[in-house]
């Protein structure tokens, strides 16, 4: 009887280190699953960053972000870009210097050039300096 | 193409939120300074807004695509007001084409009383084309 117990023992033993030996084994194997995963993953990222920093559309919207914005312009020009269009309109109208052509023809190309920079103080504040130089006007 | 297209969304979503906060900050900062100054009688505040999906182009950000100006005056603009700040922003083309690649395509204006405001679709000032040919060239 004893010697009945004891081989059922070294059974149960046996088939016990088997399954944990299978286990041990199973759970590796997943291992590599995760890590095959994870590394095509990595891969496909890496894959993906790298065609879309070659695409043009990221050359085109990394040139339209690089262009420099000036804020101070921006505000300047919010108010009081308007006032001095009103004022310069009226005196550098060409109707203005119907009676001289040379004039006329000046103050022709001054207003088309200010009528294009309606919103740009800057722009605006050179060609009143222009038109007093080459029109003669005092503001 | 689909697939590129939210790939790059997805990268773009992260990379930029950054640079949107950053764009925001410098144009607060310089209203504030211009104002504190005495340069500019109001002062102007930028923030992020949900925007109209009507106005939507191939840079648009996922959500809050709109790029707010509050003029703080203490008053009711009047619409050319309104009209006379939205153009100086829109025709400053280096800013568009700088809030088209961020990901805005709403340009709105308020003032800080009233309820209504004015809008636009930023691609169609962005003269999309030149920068293109500047690109290709």
């Amino acid at each position: 009887m004893n010697s009945i117990d004891s081989l059922t023992q070294v059974v149960d033993t046996l088939t016990n280190t088997v399954n944990t030996t299978a286990k041990v084994s199973q759970t590796e194997s997943y291992q590599w699953v995760y890590w095959l995963g994870g590394a095509i993953a990595i891969a496909l990222v890496s894959y993906g960053i790298v065609r879309r920093r070659s695409s043009k559309y990221f050359q085109l919207k990394q040139k339209m972000k690089s262009e420099p914005v000036d804020f101070n312009g921006v505000i300047n020009n919010a108010f009081y870009s308007q006032e001095l269009y009103d004022m310069l309109k009226k005196k550098c109208h060409p109707d203005r210097f119907s009676t001289n052509p040379i004039l006329e023809e000046k103050a022709t190309k001054i207003f088309a050039l200010i009528v294009e920079n309606k919103y740009n103080y800057k722009a605006l504040s050179l060609l009143k300096s222009r038109a007093e130089k080459e029109l003669n006007i005092t503001f | 193409m689909l697939f590129e297209n939210i790939w790059n969304n997805v990268l773009d979503w992260f990379n930029d939120r950054s640079e949107r906060n950053s764009l925001v900050r410098s144009f607060n900062s310089a209203a504030r300074k211009a104002f504190v100054l005495g340069l500019a009688p109001t002062m102007l505040k930028a923030s992020i807004s949900k925007g109209n999906s009507e106005y939507r182009h191939q840079f648009s950000a996922w959500m809050n695509t709109g790029f707010r100006i509050q003029a703080l005056s203490g008053r009711s603009l009047s619409k050319d007001e309104m009209i006379v700040i939205g153009m100086v922003v829109l025709h400053d083309t280096a800013l568009v084409r700088q809030l088209i690649a961020l990901g805005w395509d709403t340009l709105e204006i308020h003032d800080d009383t009233g309820i209504y405001g004015c809008r636009w679709k930023l691609i169609d000032y962005a003269n999309m084309g030149g920068a293109l040919n500047e690109f290709n060239r």
